[in-house]
Formats: structure tokens, sequence, C-alpha cells
């Protein structure tokens, strides 16, 4: 009986979750004249691809999607490797002003980031003049920006799990003659890899479904767009191309599933860093 | 007696000093990528916005100089602050409560062996890995009184007489734009606390079923506690996303007119679309970064969840 409840739940739980992905793929495979019927059915009898080639109908649509995923792949390995070394530091090193670094990390964890648009403008608008690919209109401006935001909480997640790696392994490598650059990059950074992946997962997701920053920075490179913003063309203020809508968020969703799927398994370990604190 | 410990004690502080001095200088290499990101793109604008609080901008941008508290006070005396206030505050506390509870009750349930436990797992991400802009717009479809399928099914099922206009009026739309918060915040709530719930030994539990208790209380007394720094994590990661959000607000209910349906940030964003009026929305969001890290730093102070470790 129990055991009955118990799968009704899960089967329950999995079609509300699943309902809007479900929706969206749907709509995205409908026909026009059933896109905005006044009879909506949860099923179609005409599946057709046609909202898809309208969308890959869109000039440089690969483009737009090579572009975001050149953000997103750029800003977690170069965020890997900062917040980690960032986490070793802060973890494995005994110096003043250590508490002081962490509430600013915490902090910095809590900014407002709309808010903050203008002045990243601004900024990003200064960055431009002395280093070309940083500055507007560049990708550069978007890997730096979301590396940046991205810093504080894959920092905080990893620390708990360079803390979990116990001093005397060090000690033990620097009496094997490892050196500490080796036994970082050795030893601590494999034994480190679930909280990377969970990391990286968030990081990931942060880059490549931005809409805010791409926005504010890629102002007139058309080159440079990253796909939330080649999908924008499908809003129109009164008439919404629905399919359109459907099935370019269908494939905006897809790499990330892909990637989420893959390192799932490593997920909720590396969460465990962040709930260590 | 006294006099050479008291020597030897301040010459072993100094070496202790030095010691220190110099592992903050080997400690600087590893963190400069990390401080100069951090305090460069997101602390210095923060500097800006403070600074641009108290200057006077004109709507083109022109600074005409110190404008002293004023920016401050324009946003006090906006006649909707306190009905926006009050929505700011059912917003936050009711997403976080409700993703909170509910992640919960899913971890507990996904943290047990059952068929199927790895598909629903990956299904349970899709919200977190969906964009937030995709996954609001999707139930902005869904809800549309005339072809959408949340109005259809809940006038079939008969909750409902007839579709109903969810986001064209403040409160149902505040409440359609909450239930989608909730939404797109139970995923990521609910792996944090997975992520708990598998910190706690099994021979604890082993122990609390040989002392005869029960599984009510075995959960409130011995899984529970354990999974303070857990709900710590999640508590303080969905206030912070919670408060700051703009995305669904501006895609569900940003075609409302009027304010009623608000909250501090998606009137920032207000002040700064329609009106132009930067320094005013700066101070806003000063003012909203100020309640935000003082709400944490009380629940870090009243509920101690991270342990000491030094």
């Amino acid at each position: 009986m129990r055991k009955r409840a118990a799968d009704l739940a899960c089967v329950l739980i999995a079609l509300v979750v699943a309902f809007p992905l479900y929706w969206m793929v749907l709509s995205a495979l409908k026909p026009a004249g059933e896109i905005q019927a006044a009879d909506p059915r949860p099923w179609t009898l005409a599946p057709t691809l046609d909202s898809f080639r309208r969308v890959l109908a869109v000039e440089d649509f690969g483009l737009y999607f090579l572009n975001s995923l050149v953000v997103a792949v750029a800003v977690v390995a170069l965020s890997l490797v900062a917040s980690f070394l960032a986490a070793v530091a802060l973890t494995r090193f005994r110096f003043r002003g250590r508490t002081v670094l962490l509430v600013m990390l915490l902090v910095a964890q809590m900014v407002p980031v709309e808010a903050l648009t203008i002045p990243l403008f601004f900024l990003v608008r200064s960055f431009g003049d002395v280093v070309p690919a940083v500055g507007l209109n560049e990708l550069g401006s978007l890997v730096l920006v979301h590396l940046a935001f991205s810093l504080p909480f894959a920092i905080w997640m990893l620390r708990g799990f360079v803390a979990a790696v116990p001093d005397d392994l060090e000690e033990a490598a620097a009496l094997d003659g490892a050196s500490r650059f080796r036994f970082t990059w050795q030893v601590l950074f494999p034994l480190v890899a679930p909280g990377l992946v969970a990391a990286s997962v968030v990081s990931f997701i942060h880059a490549w479904n931005d809409f805010l920053f791409a926005k504010t920075f890629l102002i007139s490179g058309t080159d440079n767009r990253t796909l939330p913003l080649g999908l924008l063309v499908f809003f129109k203020p009164e008439e919404q191309d629905w399919g359109a809508i459907m099935a370019g968020a269908t494939l905006m969703t897809v790499p990330v599933l892909v990637f989420f799927v893959a390192v799932q398994r490593h997920l909720v370990s590396g969460l465990g860093g962040a709930v260590k604190g | 007696m006294t006099a050479p410990t008291t020597a030897r004690r301040s010459r072993n502080q100094a070496l202790r000093r030095r010691a220190r001095r110099q592992t903050t200088l080997h400690a600087l290499p590893w963190l400069a990528p990390a401080l100069i990101l951090i305090g460069g793109v997101v602390l210095f604008p923060v500097g800006y916005m403070i600074y641009t609080s108290f200057r006077d901008l004109t709507r083109f941008g022109t600074d005409r100089g110190w404008a002293g508290w004023e920016n401050y006070e324009r946003v006090l005396d906006l006649g909707h602050l306190p009905r926006v206030l009050v929505n700011t505050g059912v917003w936050v506390v009711g997403v976080v409560a409700l993703s909170i509870g509910f992640g919960l009750v899913l971890a507990q349930f996904l943290n047990k062996r059952f068929p199927g436990r790895k598909i629903l797992r990956m299904v349970v991400i899709v919200p977190w890995a969906a964009s937030v802009v995709m996954t609001s717009t999707i139930f902005v479809y869904g809800l549309d009184p005339f072809y959408g399928i949340i109005n259809k099914f809940l006038v079939d099922v008969g909750i409902l007489d007839a579709p109903f206009g969810f986001l064209k009026s403040p409160l149902p739309g505040f409440l359609s734009a909450m239930a989608v918060a909730v939404f797109v915040s139970v995923p990521f709530t609910t792996f944090v606390l997975l992520a708990g719930l598998q910190t706690v030994p099994h021979d604890v539990l082993e122990a609390a079923q040989i002392d005869g208790a029960n599984r009510t209380q075995t959960y409130w007394r011995v899984v529970f506690p354990m999974l303070r720094g857990a709900l710590a994590v999640a508590t303080i990661i969905n206030v912070i996303n919670v408060f700051n959000n703009l995305p669904i607000l501006k895609t569900m209910t940003g075609a409302i007119p009027g304010y009623d349906a608000d909250t501090t940030t998606s009137l920032m964003f207000k002040i700064i679309q329609s009106d132009r009026q930067i320094d005013t929305a700066s101070a806003l969001s000063v003012l909203n970064f100020v309640v935000v890290v003082v709400v944490i730093g009380i629940y870090l102070r009243v509920v101690r969840p991270m342990r000491q470790e030094d």
C-alpha cells in the first residue's frame, strides 16, 4: 500500500515537473493551425518541423549557437581554475583577513545583478579602450562578466571539498618530494573533481541562458550575438510566434540537458561541498 | 621567572607574525585571479552604483553634481512604495518557504531507493537547467485564456468555470509569478538538501531505530538537525536569488499597468526603463542590497548555521 502511494507520488511529481518541458517540445512540433487553437490538446496528430525550420532559417543561427557555446565553455574553464586556486588558498593557508575575504565572497554573492547593468556597461566600455577583446560587442565581455559573477559561489562550494582533504596527505606528499604545485594538481585537483563538476554546472547554466548581459553589451555587432538574443526576433509585442519561440527554447534547452545528464551523478556529491560549508 | 617567559612569548609572537605575513604573501598569487575579477567586475560596479545614488543625473546620464540624500528621499516618497514593499516581503518569504518545503519532501523522496529514481532525478533537474526567461514564457503561453493549456485543464477538471486571464490583473498575475518562481527554485533546493541528506550516516539512523524512535521522531529529532548546513545554503542562496529576481516578473506581469504586482527589484527596473531615472534607481538598488545583506546577516547571527571551523 505504502509502495503504491510512493509510485503514484513519483509519477505525479514527474508529470508536474516535466509538463512545461513536454509542452514546449510539443508546441514546437505542432502545425501552425493548432498552436493558437481555442481548444488546445495535449497531443498532436500532425507533427511538423515547420517551427524548427523557421528558427533555423534565421540568418546565422548556427553562429549564434556557436557563440553561446564559446562563451559558456570559456566561462566554465576559466572559472574552474580561478575558483580552485582561491579555494585552496582560503582553506590551506592561514593568513590574516581570511574571514574578511570569506564575508566578502558572501556579500559579492548578494549583489543585485540586474541593478548593475548600467555601471557594468560603462565598465565594459572602458575595458574595451584598453583591451578591445573584452569591450562592447565582443564575446570577451560576456566571458569576463559571467566569469567574475560565477566565482563567489564556485569558491564557496569548492572550499568544502578542499577542506575535506586531510593535511596528512599533503605532508606525506611533501615527504615524498612532491612540490606544493605538484601536490595541488596531481592529488588535490582530482579529489575535488565532484565539486568542480557542480560548480561548472552552475556557471554553465548562467552563461548559457543569459539574456541580460548579452542584451546590455552586444548592442550593435550582430556577428557576436548569442543564442538568446538571436531568439528575441520571435518575441513581437502583439503577435508572438509561439511555434518558433518554443522551437528555439527547445534548441536552447537541449545542450544544457545533455550536459546535466552527463554530470548528474556527480552533482549531488558536488553540492555536498557547499553544504559542509 | 616571569620576565624571560614574557620575552620568549613576545619573541614567539613575532616569529608567528612573520610566518603569517609570509603565508599571506604565499597565498596572494593563488587568490589574485579571483580577487581581481571579483573586485574589478563585481564590487567596483557596486561602488559605482552607491556613488550614482548620491549624484543628480539627468535622463540622458549627464552628471549635475552632488545630490545628498535626495534620491533616497524620492524613493521613500513613492506613493506605491508600501504596496511594493509588502509584495516584496510576500514574494521572498512565500517563494523561499514553499521552495524549501517542497525541496525537503522531494529530497527525502529522492533519497530512497526505488525503481525510476534515476529518471525522476533527471526530470526534477529540468526546470533548473532551462532558462528562466524561457520557462516564464512557456507559462505565459500556457496561462493564456484563449489557447492556454493550463486554463483549459483547470476548466476541464472543474476548478474554474471559464478560462481566466491570470496575467491580466495584479493579484492573480503576482501569485502566478510566485508559482513559477517556486517551480524554478525547487530543483536547486532539492539537490542541496539531497546532498545534505547523504551526509547523514546510516548507523545514526539504525541507532535511532534500535532506541525505538518511529519515522516521524527519527526525521525531526535526528535527520532534520543534521540538515542545518544544507538548509542554510538553500535558504541563503534562495533568498538572494528570489529577492533579486527580475525575469519572471518582467515576463509574466510586466505588461500589467501600475505597480500592484511589483517587487522592489521590478520597480527598480521600471524606474530605469520607463522613467530613465538612473540616480533614483541606484538609490533603490542600494536599499535593496542593504536589505539583503542585513536579512542574511541576521539569519547567520540568529540561526548560526555555519559551524565555527577554526
